[in-house]
């Protein structure tokens, strides 16, 4: 098993195998990435400028990354006909469902995972 | 002069929120009953992947979403699934200029003739643009 370093590619696929890599459903290779499985991160709390994947409940919640997909082109610019080049590494996220909602009445583990784009994260502490 | 007056009407609890963008907001039940599709449904749907094939690339998906994402909360609230992929079809069909916004209206009225001739009923909706 080789250990993951930071901005190297770090999915279940070819870890350690070196870039450029992809994901199994990735058009583009990832040249580097911001942040790694494990990474505890934020999602931007900002507005939207029109056509945007990442939902509201999301905005300033903390997470912790749970596997890169690979690099997409960015819908944000896909929406309104441009390439939405370059690709964007998109994120599986993993967040805890009380860290989400105020009254979560559920087991206190449960968890929600969601695909965000690079540009939506922060790092958090 | 005196400045004009602002209307702050904010949706209740939903912030900056898009209007399709209602996660987490008290929007009652969900409706899980289940009907089969019309044929007129079933061919929005063949049209939307027709269009959005690598032949003729007219739209994406990402800008279906975006199209009906720009509809007000009253249209976005009154319509039904269908009806905003038919009015997003139509509407990347003007606004990537493969047919005008006339040619669409006249062939519309010339359809609704000619299934009125043939004594078949006819909607007068329409679906807001």
């Amino acid at each position: 098993m080789v250990k993951a370093k930071r901005g190297a590619w770090s999915g279940e696929w070819r870890v350690g195998r070196g870039n450029p890599v992809r994901g199994p459903h990735s058009p583009f290779p990832i040249p580097r990435s911001r942040f790694i499985k494990g990474d505890a991160v934020r999602i931007a709390d900002r507005a939207v400028l029109g056509h945007c994947r990442t939902p509201w409940y999301l905005r300033g919640k903390r997470g912790v990354v749970a596997a890169i997909h690979g690099a997409f082109r960015n819908p944000e610019a896909l929406a309104y006909h441009k390439p939405g080049l370059p690709a964007l590494p998109l994120y599986k996220v993993r967040f805890r469902q009380r860290d989400l909602w105020d009254r979560y009445t559920g087991p206190s583990g449960d968890e929600l995972e969601v695909d965000i784009y690079e540009h939506w994260l922060e790092r958090s502490e | 002069m005196s400045e004009p007056k602002r209307k702050t009407l904010k949706r209740k609890g939903a912030g900056g929120r898009a209007v399709h963008d209602v996660g987490g907001l008290d929007m009652g039940p969900i409706e899980r009953a289940e009907h089969d599709p019309a044929l007129w449904e079933k061919r929005t749907d063949a049209m939307l992947i027709l269009l959005r094939d690598n032949k003729r690339r007219v739209l994406s998906v990402d800008s279906h979403r975006r199209a009906i994402e720009d509809y007000g909360q009253q249209a976005y609230d009154s319509t039904t699934y269908y009806e905003k992929w038919i009015r997003s079809i139509r509407n990347l069909l003007v606004e990537q200029e493969v047919l005008t916004r006339e040619e669409i209206e006249a062939r519309m009225a010339e359809v609704r003739a000619r299934h009125e001739k043939a004594g078949r009923t006819t909607s007068k909706e329409k679906i807001p643009w």
